[in-house]
């Protein structure tokens, strides 16, 4: 985790920018050597639009499986394993990542929430207080998300990263975090 | 012609994911409000049986919106997938077709196996009896 935490925070999207554009007059043709999976977005941040380039599907479903694992053997979300693979790896920009990370959770939490419902293990009312937050803290998180640079959310990913990684280690090793 | 239907697709997924936490929100808020009202000391574990007879009105608010927050990503595919049937946009058709297809069937047969096998999830028999899926 530690040395994903490295290579996000040293790590350069490869995707490229065209000419600067309004947001609206979405009016500039992806190029013609593109994939069907080559997107792009608007940028409010650098006030340009970005095309990207999915590279290496397979690879990315191969991690996507091993995150699954992770997230289902330790508990823990699999956002920190997908988010850095499908930036470093498949070239996908950051924001983008962070984006369809969150939307691949959400799919995967209708599985979850059946099966503990099954379980009887549902609590609404200790539930809903922490879901509220979630949204509100989600809402002001995109809000931030669209006015930040690229290169500043792959530092707070690495930073929050390095964060857990120091948890997990002093958490292993008996010390009390919280 | 291309880019204007990917602006409205876009407007309208953005417009279904606004509407649907936005509903998801305000039935949890209102549920937990008429939860916190009504003296109840702990919160409790739903259960199927419960679900459909005896959870209260609060629970059964914040049970609903947090099951339409659950599904609000699942909504949105659903969408795409009219979306793009609509555009003959074949290849991401059939993707999503694929998808909500898995999605279906996992849910179901989670469904049945907790109503047909109940000690797999610890669960009695007669906590399902009054359960709508029977």
């Amino acid at each position: 985790m530690a040395a994903t935490a490295f290579l996000v925070a040293k790590g350069r999207s490869e995707h490229h920018a065209l000419s600067p554009g309004d947001r609206e007059q979405d009016t500039q043709p992806i190029p013609p050597n593109s994939g069907p999976l080559d997107a792009r977005y608007f940028d409010t941040e650098a006030n340009r639009k970005v095309v990207y380039h999915v590279q290496r599907v397979p690879f990315g479903m191969g991690v996507s499986y091993g995150a699954g694992v992770v997230s289902g053997l330790l508990g823990v979300g699999g956002g920190f394993i997908k988010v850095p693979a499908m930036t470093l790896v498949m070239g996908v920009p950051i924001k983008v990542a962070a984006a369809t990370s969150n939307f691949m959770i959400g799919v995967t939490a209708v599985s979850s929430f059946l099966v503990y419902l099954g379980r009887g293990e549902v609590h609404p009312a200790a539930t809903t207080p922490l879901i509220l937050g979630t949204i509100v803290g989600g809402l002001v998180g995109t809000r931030l998300h669209v006015h930040i640079g690229d290169r500043r959310v792959q530092l707070i990913l690495a930073a929050i990263l390095v964060f857990a990684t120091l948890q997990m280690i002093l958490r292993t090793l008996g010390v009390g975090v919280g | 012609m291309a880019d204007r239907l990917r602006r409205e697709r876009r407007r309208f997924i953005q417009a279904l994911m606004r509407a649907s936490l936005t509903l998801s929100a305000a039935l949890m808020t209102v549920g937990l409000v008429i939860w916190s009202s009504s003296n109840q000391a702990t919160a409790r574990a739903v259960t199927l049986d419960r679900l459909f007879s005896t959870l209260d009105t609060g629970n059964r608010l914040m049970l609903a919106g947090i099951a339409l927050l659950a599904i609000t990503p699942a909504l949105r595919v659903l969408a795409l997938l009219v979306l793009w049937v609509r555009e003959r946009a074949w290849r991401f058709a059939a993707t999503s077709t694929i998808w909500v297809a898995n999605r279906f069937w996992s849910s179901l047969a989670t469904c049945m196996s907790i109503i047909h096998a109940p000690s797999l999830w610890k669960l009695e028999a007669s906590h399902i009896a009054g359960s709508p899926f029977l």
